[in-house]
Protein backbone atom coordinates (compact mmCIF):
# COMPACT_ATOMS: atom_id res chain seq x y z
CA UNK A 1 0.00 0.00 0.00
CA UNK A 2 1.16 3.55 -0.60
CA UNK A 3 2.60 5.07 2.60
CA UNK A 4 0.48 7.59 4.45
CA UNK A 5 2.84 10.53 4.15
CA UNK A 6 5.35 11.97 1.76
CA UNK A 7 5.46 12.96 -1.88
CA UNK A 8 6.91 10.58 -4.40
CA UNK A 9 8.81 10.55 -7.63
CA UNK A 10 7.68 7.83 -10.01
CA UNK A 11 10.31 6.91 -12.57
CA UNK A 12 10.51 4.37 -15.35
CA UNK A 13 13.12 1.64 -15.30
CA UNK A 14 15.26 3.54 -17.84
CA UNK A 15 15.91 6.21 -15.22
CA UNK A 16 17.37 3.80 -12.68
CA UNK A 17 19.20 1.76 -15.31
CA UNK A 18 20.80 4.95 -16.64
CA UNK A 19 22.74 5.39 -13.40
CA UNK A 20 23.08 1.74 -12.40
CA UNK A 21 24.22 0.49 -15.78
CA UNK A 22 24.51 2.99 -18.66
CA UNK A 23 26.81 5.52 -16.98
CA UNK A 24 27.73 3.17 -14.11
CA UNK A 25 27.41 5.88 -11.49
CA UNK A 26 25.06 4.63 -8.77
CA UNK A 27 26.39 7.30 -6.40
CA UNK A 28 24.42 9.96 -8.29
CA UNK A 29 21.27 7.89 -7.93
CA UNK A 30 22.05 7.48 -4.21
CA UNK A 31 22.26 11.27 -3.87
CA UNK A 32 18.84 11.56 -5.45
CA UNK A 33 17.44 8.77 -3.28
CA UNK A 34 18.61 10.54 -0.14
CA UNK A 35 16.90 13.75 -1.25
CA UNK A 36 13.61 12.36 -2.59
CA UNK A 37 11.23 9.48 -2.03
CA UNK A 38 10.67 7.17 -4.99
CA UNK A 39 7.75 4.83 -5.61
CA UNK A 40 7.47 2.01 -8.11
CA UNK A 41 5.43 -1.07 -8.87
CA UNK A 42 6.51 -4.68 -9.22
CA UNK A 43 7.42 -4.56 -12.90
CA UNK A 44 9.87 -1.66 -12.63
CA UNK A 45 11.29 -3.23 -9.49
CA UNK A 46 11.87 -6.50 -11.35
CA UNK A 47 13.58 -4.68 -14.21
CA UNK A 48 16.04 -2.79 -12.04
CA UNK A 49 16.78 -5.80 -9.83
CA UNK A 50 18.48 -7.29 -12.88
CA UNK A 51 21.22 -4.63 -12.64
CA UNK A 52 24.25 -5.91 -10.74
CA UNK A 53 24.64 -2.48 -9.12
CA UNK A 54 21.10 -2.62 -7.73
CA UNK A 55 22.31 -3.81 -4.32
CA UNK A 56 24.04 -0.45 -3.84
CA UNK A 57 20.63 1.28 -3.72
CA UNK A 58 18.22 -1.35 -2.42
CA UNK A 59 18.50 -0.54 1.28
CA UNK A 60 18.32 3.25 1.19
CA UNK A 61 14.81 3.24 2.65
CA UNK A 62 13.74 5.80 0.06
CA UNK A 63 12.27 3.39 -2.48
CA UNK A 64 8.71 2.20 -1.92
CA UNK A 65 7.59 -0.79 -3.95
CA UNK A 66 3.80 -0.79 -4.11
CA UNK A 67 3.10 -4.45 -4.61
CA UNK A 68 -0.37 -5.02 -3.21
CA UNK A 69 -2.18 -3.42 -6.15
CA UNK A 70 -1.72 -4.54 -9.74
CA UNK A 71 -1.40 -1.10 -11.33
CA UNK A 72 -0.01 -2.56 -14.53
CA UNK A 73 -3.46 -3.88 -15.50
CA UNK A 74 -5.20 -0.48 -15.67
CA UNK A 75 -3.48 0.68 -18.86
CA UNK A 76 -2.34 -2.69 -20.17
CA UNK A 77 -4.58 -2.69 -23.28
CA UNK A 78 -3.06 0.59 -24.51
CA UNK A 79 0.63 -0.32 -24.32
CA UNK A 80 2.59 -2.98 -26.17
CA UNK A 81 3.66 -6.23 -24.53
CA UNK A 82 7.24 -4.95 -24.31
CA UNK A 83 6.16 -1.62 -22.79
CA UNK A 84 4.01 -3.46 -20.25
CA UNK A 85 6.85 -5.82 -19.32
CA UNK A 86 9.08 -2.81 -18.67
CA UNK A 87 6.39 -1.34 -16.44
CA UNK A 88 5.63 1.76 -18.50
CA UNK A 89 1.85 1.49 -18.08
CA UNK A 90 2.32 0.60 -14.45
CA UNK A 91 4.20 3.75 -13.58
CA UNK A 92 1.81 6.02 -15.49
CA UNK A 93 -1.08 4.51 -13.52
CA UNK A 94 0.82 4.78 -10.22
CA UNK A 95 1.68 8.40 -10.95
CA UNK A 96 -1.95 9.22 -11.73
CA UNK A 97 -3.06 7.64 -8.46
CA UNK A 98 -0.44 9.57 -6.49
CA UNK A 99 -1.47 12.76 -8.30
CA UNK A 100 -5.05 12.13 -7.16
CA UNK A 101 -3.79 12.01 -3.59
CA UNK A 102 -1.69 15.20 -4.08
CA UNK A 103 1.38 13.06 -3.39
CA UNK A 104 3.14 13.15 -6.77
CA UNK A 105 6.45 14.99 -6.91
CA UNK A 106 7.50 14.05 -10.45
CA UNK A 107 6.86 11.52 -13.17
CA UNK A 108 10.06 10.58 -14.98
CA UNK A 109 9.31 9.01 -18.36
CA UNK A 110 11.86 8.60 -21.12
CA UNK A 111 10.19 6.54 -23.82
CA UNK A 112 8.25 8.36 -26.52
CA UNK A 113 5.24 6.03 -26.45
CA UNK A 114 4.27 6.49 -22.80
CA UNK A 115 5.11 10.21 -22.94
CA UNK A 116 2.81 10.69 -25.90
CA UNK A 117 0.08 8.73 -24.12
CA UNK A 118 0.28 11.11 -21.16
CA UNK A 119 0.37 14.16 -23.44
CA UNK A 120 -2.75 13.06 -25.31
CA UNK A 121 -4.83 11.58 -22.49
CA UNK A 122 -3.63 12.88 -19.13
CA UNK A 123 -2.88 16.52 -19.77
CA UNK A 124 -3.26 17.37 -16.08
CA UNK A 125 -0.08 15.36 -15.48
CA UNK A 126 2.11 17.31 -17.91
CA UNK A 127 3.48 19.76 -15.35
CA UNK A 128 4.84 16.80 -13.39
CA UNK A 129 6.34 14.92 -16.32
CA UNK A 130 10.03 15.07 -17.16
CA UNK A 131 12.72 12.76 -18.49
CA UNK A 132 15.92 11.50 -16.87
CA UNK A 133 18.05 14.23 -18.42
CA UNK A 134 15.48 16.88 -17.55
CA UNK A 135 15.43 15.62 -13.97
CA UNK A 136 19.23 15.87 -13.71
CA UNK A 137 18.88 19.48 -14.85
CA UNK A 138 16.22 20.20 -12.24
CA UNK A 139 18.36 18.60 -9.54
CA UNK A 140 20.96 21.20 -10.51
CA UNK A 141 19.15 24.49 -11.02
CA UNK A 142 15.95 23.92 -8.99
CA UNK A 143 16.89 21.90 -5.94
CA UNK A 144 20.68 22.53 -6.09
CA UNK A 145 21.25 18.89 -5.20
CA UNK A 146 23.88 18.61 -7.93
CA UNK A 147 26.53 21.22 -8.60
CA UNK A 148 26.74 22.69 -12.09
CA UNK A 149 30.04 21.03 -13.06
CA UNK A 150 28.84 17.63 -11.85
CA UNK A 151 25.52 18.00 -13.67
CA UNK A 152 27.21 18.86 -16.93
CA UNK A 153 29.55 15.90 -16.48
CA UNK A 154 26.57 13.60 -15.91
CA UNK A 155 24.95 14.89 -19.10
CA UNK A 156 28.18 14.25 -21.00
CA UNK A 157 28.38 10.72 -19.60
CA UNK A 158 24.77 10.09 -20.60
CA UNK A 159 25.40 11.47 -24.07
CA UNK A 160 28.27 9.02 -24.60
CA UNK A 161 26.47 6.03 -23.13
CA UNK A 162 23.82 3.69 -24.52
CA UNK A 163 21.06 5.72 -22.86
CA UNK A 164 18.71 6.95 -25.59
CA UNK A 165 18.20 10.69 -25.55
CA UNK A 166 18.07 13.26 -28.32
CA UNK A 167 20.66 15.96 -28.84
CA UNK A 168 17.80 18.43 -28.71
CA UNK A 169 16.95 17.46 -25.13
CA UNK A 170 20.59 17.45 -24.04
CA UNK A 171 21.15 20.91 -25.53
CA UNK A 172 18.01 22.26 -23.94
CA UNK A 173 18.95 21.05 -20.45
CA UNK A 174 22.54 22.29 -20.80
CA UNK A 175 21.19 25.67 -21.84
CA UNK A 176 18.83 25.78 -18.86
CA UNK A 177 21.63 24.88 -16.46
CA UNK A 178 23.82 27.64 -17.88
CA UNK A 179 21.01 30.20 -17.95
CA UNK A 180 19.84 29.53 -14.41
CA UNK A 181 23.29 29.27 -12.85
CA UNK A 182 25.30 31.53 -15.16
CA UNK A 183 27.73 30.40 -17.83
CA UNK B 1 -26.23 -12.31 0.06
CA UNK B 2 -28.18 -9.03 0.19
CA UNK B 3 -25.15 -7.31 1.63
CA UNK B 4 -23.08 -8.40 -1.36
CA UNK B 5 -25.69 -7.15 -3.82
CA UNK B 6 -25.72 -3.82 -2.00
CA UNK B 7 -21.94 -3.62 -2.31
CA UNK B 8 -22.18 -4.35 -6.05
CA UNK B 9 -24.64 -1.50 -6.49
CA UNK B 10 -22.28 0.73 -4.51
CA UNK B 11 -19.51 -0.10 -6.98
CA UNK B 12 -21.81 0.93 -9.82
CA UNK B 13 -22.50 4.23 -8.05
CA UNK B 14 -18.79 4.76 -7.39
CA UNK B 15 -17.97 4.06 -11.03
CA UNK B 16 -20.63 6.53 -12.15
CA UNK B 17 -19.65 9.20 -9.66
CA UNK B 18 -15.96 9.03 -10.55
CA UNK B 19 -16.59 11.61 -13.29
CA UNK B 20 -19.41 14.04 -14.02
CA UNK B 21 -20.42 12.26 -17.20
CA UNK B 22 -22.63 9.28 -17.97
CA UNK B 23 -20.97 5.98 -18.77
CA UNK B 24 -21.34 5.61 -22.56
CA UNK B 25 -22.84 2.10 -22.67
CA UNK B 26 -23.60 -0.90 -20.48
CA UNK B 27 -20.73 -2.63 -22.25
CA UNK B 28 -18.46 0.08 -20.85
CA UNK B 29 -19.79 -0.60 -17.35
CA UNK B 30 -19.06 -4.31 -17.75
CA UNK B 31 -15.55 -3.87 -19.10
CA UNK B 32 -14.55 -1.05 -16.77
CA UNK B 33 -15.50 -3.05 -13.70
CA UNK B 34 -13.72 -6.02 -15.30
CA UNK B 35 -10.53 -3.94 -15.54
CA UNK B 36 -11.00 -2.93 -11.90
CA UNK B 37 -11.24 -6.62 -11.02
CA UNK B 38 -7.85 -7.20 -12.66
CA UNK B 39 -6.31 -4.56 -10.39
CA UNK B 40 -7.94 -5.77 -7.20
CA UNK B 41 -8.75 -9.49 -7.27
CA UNK B 42 -11.29 -9.28 -4.44
CA UNK B 43 -13.53 -7.51 -6.93
CA UNK B 44 -13.46 -10.60 -9.16
CA UNK B 45 -14.80 -12.53 -6.15
CA UNK B 46 -17.63 -10.02 -5.91
CA UNK B 47 -18.64 -9.96 -9.57
CA UNK B 48 -17.51 -13.36 -11.01
CA UNK B 49 -16.67 -12.33 -14.56
CA UNK B 50 -17.02 -15.18 -17.04
CA UNK B 51 -16.38 -15.82 -20.71
CA UNK B 52 -19.43 -14.76 -22.69
CA UNK B 53 -20.69 -13.67 -26.10
CA UNK B 54 -19.06 -10.26 -25.90
CA UNK B 55 -16.00 -10.89 -23.76
CA UNK B 56 -15.83 -10.88 -19.95
CA UNK B 57 -19.30 -10.60 -18.49
CA UNK B 58 -20.77 -10.52 -15.01
CA UNK B 59 -24.40 -11.52 -14.63
CA UNK B 60 -24.32 -10.14 -11.09
CA UNK B 61 -23.15 -6.77 -12.39
CA UNK B 62 -25.79 -6.80 -15.10
CA UNK B 63 -28.49 -7.35 -12.50
CA UNK B 64 -27.07 -4.57 -10.33
CA UNK B 65 -27.24 -2.19 -13.28
CA UNK B 66 -30.59 -3.19 -14.76
CA UNK B 67 -32.47 -4.08 -11.60
CA UNK B 68 -31.00 -2.44 -8.49
CA UNK B 69 -32.68 -3.55 -5.29
CA UNK B 70 -30.95 -1.40 -2.67
CA UNK B 71 -30.50 1.91 -4.48
CA UNK B 72 -33.49 1.95 -6.81
CA UNK B 73 -33.35 5.59 -7.80
CA UNK B 74 -29.58 6.04 -7.84
CA UNK B 75 -28.95 5.49 -11.54
CA UNK B 76 -30.79 4.87 -14.77
CA UNK B 77 -30.14 3.15 -18.10
CA UNK B 78 -31.17 5.50 -20.89
CA UNK B 79 -32.78 4.59 -24.18
CA UNK B 80 -29.36 4.96 -25.76
CA UNK B 81 -27.92 2.32 -23.44
CA UNK B 82 -25.85 4.80 -21.42
CA UNK B 83 -25.89 4.78 -17.62
CA UNK B 84 -26.50 8.03 -15.79
CA UNK B 85 -26.23 8.93 -12.13
CA UNK B 86 -29.43 10.43 -10.81
CA UNK B 87 -29.49 13.19 -8.15
CA UNK B 88 -30.26 10.63 -5.46
CA UNK B 89 -27.29 8.59 -6.66
CA UNK B 90 -25.03 11.62 -6.40
CA UNK B 91 -26.07 12.05 -2.76
CA UNK B 92 -25.30 8.38 -2.09
CA UNK B 93 -21.95 8.74 -3.86
CA UNK B 94 -21.03 11.81 -1.79
CA UNK B 95 -22.01 9.94 1.39
CA UNK B 96 -19.90 6.91 0.46
CA UNK B 97 -16.91 9.13 -0.25
CA UNK B 98 -17.36 11.02 3.02
CA UNK B 99 -17.68 7.82 5.07
CA UNK B 100 -14.51 6.34 3.65
CA UNK B 101 -12.28 9.37 3.06
CA UNK B 102 -9.65 8.17 5.53
CA UNK B 103 -9.60 4.65 4.12
CA UNK B 104 -6.46 4.14 2.01
CA UNK B 105 -7.98 1.22 0.09
CA UNK B 106 -10.99 3.33 -0.81
CA UNK B 107 -8.89 6.31 -1.88
CA UNK B 108 -6.88 4.05 -4.20
CA UNK B 109 -10.09 2.48 -5.48
CA UNK B 110 -11.60 5.86 -6.34
CA UNK B 111 -8.46 7.09 -8.08
CA UNK B 112 -8.36 3.84 -10.05
CA UNK B 113 -11.98 4.32 -11.11
CA UNK B 114 -11.30 7.90 -12.19
CA UNK B 115 -8.38 6.80 -14.34
CA UNK B 116 -10.41 3.96 -15.84
CA UNK B 117 -13.28 6.31 -16.66
CA UNK B 118 -10.92 8.95 -18.10
CA UNK B 119 -9.39 6.53 -20.59
CA UNK B 120 -11.92 3.78 -21.27
CA UNK B 121 -14.90 6.13 -21.78
CA UNK B 122 -13.06 7.50 -24.83
CA UNK B 123 -13.33 4.14 -26.59
CA UNK B 124 -16.20 3.24 -28.87
CA UNK B 125 -18.02 -0.02 -28.10
CA UNK B 126 -16.08 -1.82 -30.83
CA UNK B 127 -12.72 -0.36 -29.82
CA UNK B 128 -13.33 -1.36 -26.21
CA UNK B 129 -14.19 -4.95 -27.01
CA UNK B 130 -11.40 -5.20 -29.57
CA UNK B 131 -8.79 -4.17 -27.01
CA UNK B 132 -10.24 -6.51 -24.39
CA UNK B 133 -9.99 -9.45 -26.76
CA UNK B 134 -6.47 -8.48 -27.81
CA UNK B 135 -5.33 -8.10 -24.21
CA UNK B 136 -7.23 -10.96 -22.59
CA UNK B 137 -7.51 -13.60 -25.35
CA UNK B 138 -8.80 -16.17 -22.87
CA UNK B 139 -12.16 -14.38 -23.16
CA UNK B 140 -12.44 -15.10 -26.89
CA UNK B 141 -14.06 -18.40 -26.03
CA UNK B 142 -17.86 -18.33 -26.54
CA UNK B 143 -17.66 -15.00 -28.37
CA UNK B 144 -20.18 -14.45 -31.14
CA UNK B 145 -18.56 -11.23 -32.36
CA UNK B 146 -14.85 -12.01 -32.34
CA UNK B 147 -14.49 -13.09 -35.97
CA UNK B 148 -16.36 -10.10 -37.35
CA UNK B 149 -14.69 -7.61 -34.99
CA UNK B 150 -11.11 -8.80 -34.63
CA UNK B 151 -10.39 -11.21 -37.49
CA UNK B 152 -12.14 -9.15 -40.18
CA UNK B 153 -9.08 -7.42 -41.69
CA UNK B 154 -10.79 -4.29 -42.90
CA UNK B 155 -12.61 -3.69 -39.63
CA UNK B 156 -9.54 -4.55 -37.62
CA UNK B 157 -7.36 -2.08 -39.47
CA UNK B 158 -9.98 0.65 -39.12
CA UNK B 159 -10.25 0.15 -35.36
CA UNK B 160 -6.48 0.08 -34.84
CA UNK B 161 -5.97 3.17 -37.01
CA UNK B 162 -8.68 5.04 -35.11
CA UNK B 163 -7.16 4.11 -31.78
CA UNK B 164 -3.80 5.44 -32.94
CA UNK B 165 -5.33 8.60 -34.39
CA UNK B 166 -7.04 9.28 -31.05
CA UNK B 167 -3.72 8.81 -29.26
CA UNK B 168 -5.16 6.01 -27.16
CA UNK B 169 -2.54 3.42 -28.07
CA UNK B 170 1.20 3.92 -28.26
CA UNK B 171 3.09 3.61 -31.54
CA UNK B 172 4.56 0.29 -30.33
CA UNK B 173 1.10 -1.03 -29.50
CA UNK B 174 -0.18 0.10 -32.90
CA UNK B 175 2.59 -1.78 -34.69
CA UNK B 176 2.07 -4.82 -32.50
CA UNK B 177 -1.65 -4.92 -33.30
CA UNK B 178 -1.22 -4.25 -37.02
CA UNK B 179 1.36 -7.03 -37.37
CA UNK B 180 -0.61 -9.50 -35.27
CA UNK B 181 -2.51 -12.03 -37.36
CA UNK B 182 -5.29 -12.63 -34.87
Amino acid sequence: MIPSTGDFIVADSSFYICFLHDIQNPEILLLMLREFEFAMGNKVHCEICKCTAYESIQNTGHIVVVSDINFSEILRPFFSKYENEKGEGEIVALAVLLYGMNRLEKLILDDDGPREFVEKNLTHMLDFMTGTVGFVGKCCYETHLLEKALSLQILSDIEHSNFRVSQEVLCKVRRLINEELGV
Amino acid sequence: MSELSEIREQYVILLLGATDKPIPTIRHVQKEIFILSKIQPQIQDLFHFEKHYEGPYSQLLQESVRDPRHYERAYHVTSRDSLILLPNGRIIYDDLVEQTREDKYFITLMDSLRLIRTIYDKLSKDELLFLIYETYPEFIQFSNVYDNLVKNEERREKIITNLRRKGLITKDRFEELIKSDS
